[in-house]
């Protein structure tokens, strides 16, 4: 009887042990449910004068999730080792530059395929957020790792429950691909919306006429043709003034930049690879009165009649100044969707 | 009974030999009465094939110049056999002579036949040249011709250095655009498209472009084409012998 008794305590323990074995196993389970892996697809509005986007990875398919984490990383000094996040040099109010560090401004990336002033990374948003990642910033990723909240939202985004560079890489990459600037003033005069002043059509025409010839190299649409020039800023090169030269060594490259979008060009100053011109009336007036010759100058730099410059008289200047002013897109220097989370 | 059996052996077996030639049939198609026809640009100076920004070249009137850019479309592609016309393309190809993934193209379902020519717009025709009438991407973006210019695309961008008469290193920007200044290509040479697919070299030997008929000359002529009608129509008439196969 005693050993019954014994038996059947015995029991009793092995089924409250088994009861809380499946209790905690359920918890797991709960906790999973908490962050399922989540794909709500991510739809980019831009207008039809703007090439498609079609260099997005297959195995990074914009969704809610994942550019909501994008947008947390891009604010969140945790990428880097020194308190600093993209952030610290991308202000919104400057169209995602800043005037102190003559950062390249993050305006419509996911089109490109080159990236910095000499194009050193090629490919996608994803290959130079890598070089950002990796190399920039040399993020720690274990403290990602260490992050419950982040382990949640990259298990919710990517569906992995070690978080990898790559996860870290392809968030950044979502983000900035949402970040498309098509609501200025010229957009809307564009769609027909609204209407440019005598100035700025004066200065429209001027840059989309062999007068200023200003169009060749910043195409409608993107105001950038995503290639490299030598617009004679220099005629003897060295270190950074050297440009894609820098990268390549083919001395056909000597003194080649890539061209910066235009788009937000008045809240991106100073101006240049190396910020040396202050103003954008500078800037006209090196196109104007100040290119310099050199064996890599891009040909349309120097047609004839125009080997020093376009000759424009200070109202056709002050024309152009105007209508670069019309791509100043107050939407995006004030979209919430693209501020801190 | 045991004629019955016999009988529907005997109708097994014609069954299987009926089916037994039929799947032989099946592995022996009709030939293919279509092929295709890759095309590679190559671009030449004369004899030479063409080193980019390299200023070692002479044109007829004596420049020396390099080249830098060469991009343009073909369009209306067209093989003809004698003077009939036996095949058409709509399809509208961009070229970028300085990007290997860009300087070729291919033609599909052509009539196995033998062609004695081919011609195509150097640029696109006229129901095409019209402001993002193309697809949106961005190489045609960039070659986009401004609406207030006239609209649609440039046909052709051909852009490097020369020396000037003081040996003064300027830029020349050979672009043509507008429906007016379409140059047509026309090739006389055999495409023998009879026995399957083929791959064609398609030259461009780019100092044709400032000869015949017209000497072009860069310190006289426009070294920059785009304002000027008279010398869009200069290198029209010239380009139109600058191809061959």
């Amino acid at each position: 009887m005693h050993f019954r008794f014994n038996k059947l305590i015995k029991l009793g323990f092995i089924l409250f042990g088994m009861y809380f074995f499946y209790a905690c196993k359920k918890d797991n389970i709960v906790q999973e449910e908490i962050t399922p892996y989540s794909e709500t697809p991510y739809t980019l509005d831009y207008p039809y004068y703007f090439p498609k986007m079609s260099n997005i990875p297959l195995d990074n398919k914009l969704s809610i999730e994942r550019t909501a984490l994008g947008r947390k990383l891009y604010y969140d000094p945790i990428l880097s080792n020194n308190g600093l996040s993209c952030s610290s040099c991308h202000y919104q109010s400057e169209a995602f530059s800043l005037s102190s560090t003559n950062a390249l401004p993050h305006i419509n990336l996911g089109w490109n395929s080159h990236f910095l002033w000499n194009g050193k990374i090629a490919g996608t948003v994803e290959d130079i957020m890598k070089f950002e990642v990796d190399e920039f910033f040399s993020t720690d990723i274990s403290k990602l790792n260490a992050s419950e909240e982040y382990r949640k939202e990259f298990k919710k985004a990517y569906n992995v429950s070690n978080i990898s560079s790559k996860e870290v890489t392809y968030a950044l990459a979502q983000f900035f691909r949402t970040l498309i600037s098509k609501d200025s003033k010229f957009d809307k005069f564009f769609m027909h919306k609204t209407n440019l002043s005598s100035p700025e059509t004066k200065g429209y025409v001027i840059f989309n006429t062999e007068k200023g010839d200003c169009f060749h190299c910043h195409s409608l649409g993107l105001f950038t043709d995503n290639f490299f020039h030598n617009i004679g800023i220099d005629s003897v090169f060295d270190g950074v003034n050297r440009g894609r030269f820098n990268y390549t060594g083919n001395a056909a490259d000597m003194g080649l930049f890539k061209t910066p979008t235009l788009r937000n060009i008045e809240m991106t100053a100073p101006y240049m690879h190396d910020g040396r011109f202050k103003t954008l009336e500078e800037v006209v007036e090196h196109y104007n009165s100040g290119v310099k010759l050199s064996h890599s100058i891009d040909p349309i730099m120097t047609k004839a009649g125009k080997e020093f410059g376009l000759r424009l008289t200070s109202e056709e200047k002050s024309d152009l100044v105007a209508f670069l002013k019309t791509l100043t897109d107050s939407t995006f220097l004030n979209n919430p969707t693209f501020a801190k989370p | 009974m045991k004629k019955y059996i016999l009988n529907s052996l005997l109708f097994l077996v014609l069954l299987s030999i009926v089916f037994l030639v039929s799947c032989k049939k099946s592995k022996d198609p009709a030939p293919n009465p279509f092929s295709k026809a890759n095309f590679i640009l190559k671009t030449y100076i004369d004899a030479e094939e063409l080193t980019w920004n390299s200023l070692n070249y002479f044109n007829e009137a004596g420049n020396k110049y390099d080249v830098t850019t060469l991009k343009f479309y073909i369009s209306d592609i067209s093989l003809f056999n004698g003077n009939t016309k036996k095949y058409t393309s709509s399809n509208v190809f961009y070229i970028d002579g300085k990007d290997l993934t860009k300087i070729s193209f291919s033609l599909d379902s052509i009539p196995i036949d033998t062609y004695t020519k081919i011609e195509f717009s150097l640029g696109l025709v006229p129901t095409k040249n019209k402001s993002y009438s193309l697809p949106s991407t961005l190489d045609n973006n960039n070659m986009a011709w401004p609406d207030m210019m006239g609209g649609g695309y440039h046909f052709l961008k051909f852009e490097g250095h020369y020396l000037d008469t003081a040996s003064i290193n300027k830029g020349f920007a050979v672009h043509l655009g507008e429906n007016a200044f379409l140059p047509l290509i026309s090739i006389n040479s055999i495409m023998n498209q009879n026995d399957g697919d083929h791959s064609y070299t398609l030259k461009f030997n780019l100092n044709e472009v400032f000869k015949n008929p017209y000497t072009y000359d860069f310190n006289y002529e426009k070294s920059n084409t785009m304002s000027d009608s008279l010398a869009k129509q200069l290198i029209k008439n010239n380009i139109t012998d600058a191809f061959s196969l």
